[in-house]
């Protein structure tokens, strides 16, 4: 599909804003009623469910702190990236976002890891009405994560070649939100016992 | 995350470098901001460590009790969440920085959750209210509270026997839940089951029980019609009841039989009297299909002119005394 | 930087001509993709529509073989109700009226060459495409497709041991899902689109309301469906993991699947009639030469409704088992919207008062839109009365008012709009004569239709039964004699669809070909080529002055183009400067 040009639409800014950039916010106001379905869901059933106390106190406070440390941090690389985008240090940009990504793909590791320590001891996700909502939730947001970190690397590439650099910002802002749901997930899942 | 390295100037504010800044509302100098995003980050660590250290503090440390230990953690954990939230929001993704709009739809999508939540709540979080009661949703609290005290067993998929405390009524139970298609006194012949092929056993016939005892009623209420390869239409209902209540409901199914039983029905209080087991005569002239998959089309071949025959002169002879 | 001084140039004139499997099936183009929406929608209505005259005649001869089909079962029967209103709501509605008339209509009505995002456009159609495909299999595999009703309450939907259709159940909720995720992508390059991309000199009040109704529904359904996807996912762990989401004697609760499907499926009804509403305001402005009678009212009474309409939901929950108290909360929020509709039809009557009215096809349509969506909103008041409810809930009563509103959104709508885009959209024009003997033969057979399941509902005739030999209050010649006209009716409007669609292709290959702007209206469309090139236009437009400049006293036409440039020193109104809105 060699012959697809951009159409002078996407460079109108009649907003004052990027297109890509306004996308994103609107893309961001679909997800947090997505996510936040999934949570008022949770929260309604987690205290009418006071048994759920039992289930949750299974699962690793400290894993999941040290996650919201990797997201945490990501976040900050990729808020660094975007500065080195603005000044046009695409190589500079490229390499915080790989850091980034590099965050990204340790927070799935140890969520492997930690989920195949709590399945093998026999919480699976149909052990309790908790651990069914905990894989969902954080199922969700890894998948968003997953993603987010693939969208990151392409973005990542044209970088390097210091193309595209606006999407940088870009995706930064999407990958804050995905930190900002984390930082509603780890309590919720882990600190309320 | 080497920004150790660079040496760009920290000092200017509000001036770009001569860029063109075609994106993003603001010109500040970027150099400027990244030790500023590190001072955000810090801090974000320190709220890390604090809606930790928050619930340790109260749970391990301080031992506290109910409320105040309630507001300790919801302060902490919860509370905090909010501040990084804000934070992030604020310092990372600049939405202070972005026009007006952008804040206004993002806080409508919060507020439309939090309006679904008080909506919803009512209805789903509490387990009772003027009028109702949602007893599955309490025996369920009930006996994982009760369950609770070994930590490191997770509960099983099935239902867990509940405890002796509420009165099963069995008949009744069979009247609401088997009544419908087997019809109250155990006929065959309820309102639901008239329509349906095949039709519902009926357990008043004798020619009904010449080949099924107790155990067989109790295996196809527990497991549905395909574990003795009848239709798929009688459903399973181990996950409505535990074995205690289908031994309750067996008995009231092997009431209906035209025998006289030389036992009489058990009590629902009274544990369920095991019984031989009678072996089923599997092979001769019931052959055993495999069981039905569940997928199969509900009505094999759909209804035949001598069924809508019959089911017209049932309905001439039994419902419909006045019309037609 | 508004990048606008880029847009005097000329578009992508210089393209070459692309093959045709790329043209037809991996296109770009905004217009290709709203076909490409168009033509999918339609094909569902027939299947729709063909699952409605088999449960009609199902109803009226019970048991009896059906031509085409053969006897249907009770199985059959609830798949077909099911798949009724699953395909006309989110496969010929939503498709129709969001996705084909956005896609066609927002970049050409907005002055630019496409949408701002239009690989993402043609992605969303392939997952729309595929979320078609994964439907019709649903009926095709083993066991057969979901009947549980498009509502899907659990736990009939979350139990195979309960619905019988494992197969059929989990793909119906794969391809809602699926549907649900089309709808966001577009509907964000909708919304983009419209607030960047608009030529100068359009501010927000200058856009056509059309286009507004659309970004609004876009904006309706971003909001609104994110709880149901999450109930989605739930749902399938649900179908076939084993969870327990919605099973009380695990933690879940049945009654949750129903708040996440309405609190959804409430707003989702508006996000089918704006785009209506927007496609008989165009009309009716040009086949009455008039300017619409309150347009900030109309958008703001639009954007109050959309509001409003998150609040009304479990007025479908009534006798659910709701805390009354929330019940009579929903009948004061569900009364209240009735207002702002209302208010809107008065702005429509308004604007056709005194107007030099044409009775042309589209214009038609138009008019028979706001008659019978005022039949379908009075009845709807009935129903949101949480005590009369209780006695008409689950009855025909309900059905004949949803089919009141839905019918003349998504049909009567659709109708407007496609005869009066026809030209646009293919260069030719609709034969007029055959226009109107489909609308009269579509719009009293209709009525034929539900009037009678009026009656029967009130007669208490239950929904979603398979027959009704075996109730004896209902087993009655009169309520039997009521079904059978609204099924012989039906079996009419089937039949005199065929001349549209005769008409529709005939005109397509060998219509009388059309002008640029045949019907003499204001907006931007029109300025283009019938049907327009890749790129739309030639030289990009400026805009002077709001969509709806008819009879203007200054003027010696009656009608005045957004894009034509105002005479030096005349009383017009002025040039609007570079576009920052």
């Amino acid at each position: 599909m060699s012959a697809y040009t951009r159409p002078i639409a996407t460079g109108r800014t009649v907003t004052g804003m990027s297109t890509a950039k306004l996308a994103v916010w609107w893309i961001i106001v679909s997800e947090v009623v997505i996510f936040g379905g999934v949570l008022a869901s949770y929260i309604m059933h987690r205290i009418g469910h006071p048994e759920w106390q039992h289930s949750a106190a299974h699962t690793n406070m400290w894993i999941g702190a040290f996650n919201t440390f990797v997201l945490l941090s990501s976040s900050l690389s990729a808020v660094l990236a975007h500065a080195a985008a603005e000044r046009g240090d695409g190589a500079l940009a490229a390499r915080r976002l790989v850091y980034t990504i590099g965050g990204a793909v340790m927070f799935l590791c140890v969520k492997a890891y930690e989920w195949t320590t709590e399945i093998s001891a026999g919480f699976t996700i149909t052990a309790s009405g908790f651990w069914s909502f905990y894989y969902t939730a954080a199922g969700i947001h890894a998948a968003h994560v997953f993603a987010g970190a693939i969208i990151m690397g392409f973005i990542a590439v044209a970088a390097k070649r210091n193309q595209d650099l606006h999407r940088v910002e870009i995706i930064g802002i999407y990958w804050h939100f995905v930190d900002l749901v984390w930082i509603f997930l780890f309590p919720l899942l882990y600190i309320a016992k | 995350m080497s920004e150790a390295t660079h040496s760009h100037d920290h000092g200017d504010h509000g001036h770009d470098h001569g860029h063109d800044h075609d994106h993003g509302a603001h010109g500040h100098d970027a150099a400027a901001h990244e030790k500023h995003y590190i001072k955000v980050w810090g801090l974000l660590m320190i709220l890390l460590v604090v809606s930790i250290a928050g619930p340790i503090l109260a749970d391990d440390v301080l031992h506290l009790e109910g409320l105040v230990r309630f507001i300790v953690v919801l302060v902490t954990a919860f509370g905090i969440a909010i501040v990084k939230a804000q934070q992030v929001v604020k310092h990372f993704m600049h939405l202070t920085l972005e026009p007006k709009f952008v804040a206004y739809i993002t806080g409508t999508a919060v507020a439309f959750m939090m309006l679904f939540f008080f909506f919803v709540a009512p209805d789903v979080m509490k387990h009772a209210g003027r009028n109702w009661e949602n007893e599955a949703a309490e025996d369920a609290v009930r006996r994982g509270m009760e369950a609770g005290g070994e930590h490191g067993a997770p509960e099983g998929t099935t239902t867990e026997p509940p405890g002796h405390e509420q009165p099963f009524e069995a008949r009744l139970e069979f009247t609401t839940t088997c009544g419908p298609c087997h019809g109250t006194a155990g006929g065959g012949d309820g309102p639901t089951g008239v329509t349906l092929t095949p039709r519902p056993a009926s357990f008043t016939e004798a020619v009904f029980w010449e080949q099924r005892d107790r155990a067989h009623i109790v295996k196809v209420i527990r497991e549905g019609g395909p574990s003795v390869g009848r239709s798929v239409l009688m459903a399973s209902f181990a996950m409505q009841f535990n074995p205690e209540q289908i031994e309750a409901l067996a008995d009231v199914v092997m009431s209906f039989r035209p025998e006289p039983e030389p036992e009489e029905i058990a009590q629902p209080e009274e544990p369920p009297v095991p019984l031989e087991p009678v072996p089923i005569p599997e092979a001769p002239s019931e052959p055993v299909v495999e069981a039905a998959p569940p997928t199969e089309p509900l009505t094999p071949e759909g209804i035949t002119e001598a069924e809508t025959a019959r089911r017209a002169a049932f309905i001439a002879e039994r419902l419909l005394p006045a019309s037609r | 930087m508004t990048a606008t001084t880029a847009d005097h140039g000329h578009t992508h004139s210089h393209h070459h001509e692309p093959h045709w499997a790329i043209k037809y099936l991996w296109s770009t183009d905004h217009k290709m993709i709203g076909m490409q929406y168009l033509f999918t929608g339609m094909a569902m209505a027939l299947i729709g529509g063909y699952f409605a005259y088999a449960f009609r005649m199902q109803i009226v001869f019970p048991g009896e073989h059906v031509p085409t089909w053969g006897i249907v079962t009770p199985a059959e029967y609830n798949q077909f109700i099911t798949g009724h209103g699953t395909i006309m709501i989110f496969w010929v509605a939503m498709p129709v009226l969001v996705a084909a008339f956005g896609n066609f209509l927002i970049p050409l009505m907005i002055g630019c060459d496409d949408m701002v995002f239009p690989r993402i456009n043609r992605l969303s159609y392939q997952i729309f495409l595929l979320s078609a495909i994964v439907l019709i299999a649903s009926f095709l595999v083993p066991g057969g497709g979901f009947g549980g009703a498009w509502t899907a309450y659990t736990p009939l939907s979350a139990v195979p041991e309960y619905n019988l259709t494992p197969l059929g159940a989990t793909l119906w909720v794969i391809a809602v899902a699926l549907e649900f995720i089309a709808f966001l992508l577009g509907g964000v390059n909708f919304i983009v689109t419209t607030m960047n991309a608009r030529a100068p000199g359009m501010k927000y009040n200058d856009i056509p309301i059309v286009v507004w109704m659309i970004v609004l529904a876009s904006i309706l359904f971003m909001a609104s469906v994110g709880p149901l996807i999450a109930g989605a996912i739930m749902l399938l762990f649900d179908q076939n993991l084993g969870t327990h989401f919605f099973d009380p004697a695990h933690g879940g609760d049945p009654l949750l699947w129903q708040h996440l499907f309405w609190f959804f499926g409430h707003p989702e009804v508006y996000v089918v009639l704006f785009p209506a509403l927007g496609i008989v305001a165009e009309i009716i402005t040009v086949f009455s030469r008039k300017k619409l009678f309150a347009y900030k009212m109309v958008l703001y009474t639009a954007i109050a409704t959309g509001v409003l309409s998150f609040f009304v939901w479990a007025h479908h929950q009534f006798i659910a088992g709701i805390d009354p108290r929330m019940a009579n909360v929903f009948t004061a929020t569900t009364v209240i919207i009735s207002i702002p509709i209302a208010e809107l039809c008065f702005v429509y009557v308004a604007t056709l008062y005194g107007g030099s009215i044409k009775f042309t096809v589209p214009m038609l349509w138009a008019l028979a839109f706001m008659v019978e969506f005022l039949i379908g909103g009075v009845t709807g008041i009935f129903l949101g009365a949480s005590g009369a409810d209780i006695y008409f809930h689950d009855t025909y009563f309900v059905l004949a008012h949803f089919h009141y509103t839905f019918f003349p959104i998504a049909i009567i709508g659709t109708f407007a709009g496609l005869t009066y885009w026809f030209p646009k959209m293919f260069g030719r024009h609709l034969n007029e004569t055959w226009g109107k003997i489909h609308f009269w033969g579509t719009i009293l057979p209709f009525n034929g239709i539900f009037i009678p399941l009026f009656f029967t509902g009130l007669l208490g005739d239950h929904r979603r039964i398979y027959s009704y030999e075996h109730f004896p209050d209902l087993n009655t010649e009169w309520l039997q004699s009521l079904r059978m006209l609204a099924t012989v009716s039906a079996i009419m409007m089937f039949a005199f669809q065929v001349p549209f669609l005769i008409n529709f292709v005939m005109s397509a290959i060998r219509g009388k070909k059309a002008d640029k702007n045949p019907f003499k209206s204001n907006t931007l469309e029109w300025t283009a080529d019938s049907p327009p090139p890749h790129g739309n236009f030639p030289v990009l437009p400026t805009v002077y002055r709001g969509p709806y400049e008819y009879s203007h006293p200054d003027r010696e036409d009656d009608y005045w183009p957004q894009d034509e440039p105002p005479k030096k020193g005349s009383a017009s109104l002025a040039p609007a400067t570079e576009a920052a809105e």
